[in-house]
């Protein structure tokens, strides 16, 4: 049996035993439908998982967001998520798709109960949104 | 599907057509999981990491300037959150047991072994050896052979975008853990 032979093999195998689940699939179909909803995208910019020296010992995770003229940071410690908007400011934000919290003057904001999965933030400022990039929490 | 096909669905898709995306998810949606396996990342945290890439392309929609490229977009994508999963500390269900590790649930019921004609049953009991001996190849070799093992195939262009391995070297990396696949199949009694 030569190498192409085996990993054509392995193929049905993975196909067999591990195959995409079906119901994971459809929610990255279904996905497509939020792709009208987008405003700026800020970036992921700084990320603790991506600096675990920088980090040790520190349960929290730690994320900076940016868009011109905007920086979100966000620590998220369990289930519990902290924001800071810079410049602050007042906002609207939305947690993947939640009811809003609101961002005090001073541009904090917080939220509870965020479960592990995939987050993006949504910010209604004054005269734009911004979202962040979607990341695994 | 071929790669030719995935700029075009990428670039429909990017126009608003949800047919499009919809091929190229059930195109590259193999790719994509299997990348997020071969980090052996709990199940849930294998599932998160397939959602947000998608979820990240649908951002990035408008934003990718080579249409050709994003299966390696996505294996790069994939490749990165599964890193960080794999280095984080999310608390794990303790009944969230890896799939790949559940091999009873692919063994064959009372009445299928009725059925089954014995041909069918060994070429099983192959399968699933062949299933188990990957999972005993080094980090390395198991994160190349997971994805190698996509239907259907991967360009070299995603296995290296996937595996972090430059593309020159993707080849006789293959050749040695696929030595090293032989090795363990011998010492199960599989030729």
């Amino acid at each position: 049996m030569t190498d192409d032979e085996l990993e054509a093999e392995l193929q049905e195998v993975a196909a067999m035993f591990d195959p995409p689940p079906v119901d994971l699939v459809q929610v990255a179909v279904d996905a497509f439908a939020l792709h009208n909803l987008d405003g700026e995208l800020a970036a992921l910019a700084f990320d603790s998982l991506d600096e675990p020296e920088l980090v040790r010992g520190q349960d929290a995770r730690l994320l900076t967001f940016t868009a011109p003229g905007l920086t979100i940071e966000v620590e998220l410690d369990g289930g519990r998520l902290l924001g800071q908007l810079l410049p602050p400011q007042e906002a609207e934000i939305v947690v993947n798709g939640r009811p809003p919290v609101r961002a005090d003057d001073l541009g904090r904001f917080a939220a509870d109960e965020v479960a592990a999965g995939s987050l993006s933030l949504r910010c209604e400022l004054a005269g734009r949104t911004v979202v962040t990039e979607w990341l695994t929490v | 599907m071929e790669r030719a096909e995935i700029g075009e669905l990428f670039t429909a898709a990017a126009d608003g057509d949800s047919a499009a995306w919809k091929g190229l998810v059930e195109g590259l949606a193999p790719l994509v999981w299997s990348i997020a396996r071969s980090y052996r990342l709990s199940d849930a945290d294998a599932r998160d990491v397939f959602a947000t890439t998608w979820f990240k392309l649908v951002q990035h929609l408008g934003r990718i300037r080579e249409p050709d490229k994003v299966g390696a977009w996505l294996a790069s994508t994939a490749r990165h959150e599964a890193l960080k999963m794999a280095r984080s500390v999310r608390p794990v269900p303790l009944d969230d047991h890896p799939a790949l590790l559940d091999l009873s649930s692919a063994a064959p019921t009372p009445e299928e072994v009725v059925v089954e004609a014995e041909r069918q049953e060994a070429a099983m009991a192959r399968a699933r050896v062949l299933w188990q001996v990957v999972r005993e190849l080094s980090d390395t070799c198991q994160r190349l052979v997971r994805v190698l093992m996509t239907s259907p195939p991967p360009s070299y262009a995603e296995i290296s975008a996937a595996t972090g391995l430059a593309v020159g070297s993707i080849g006789p990396i293959r050749a040695r853990c696929f030595g090293r696949l032989r090795t363990l199949l011998a010492e199960q009694g599989v030729a």
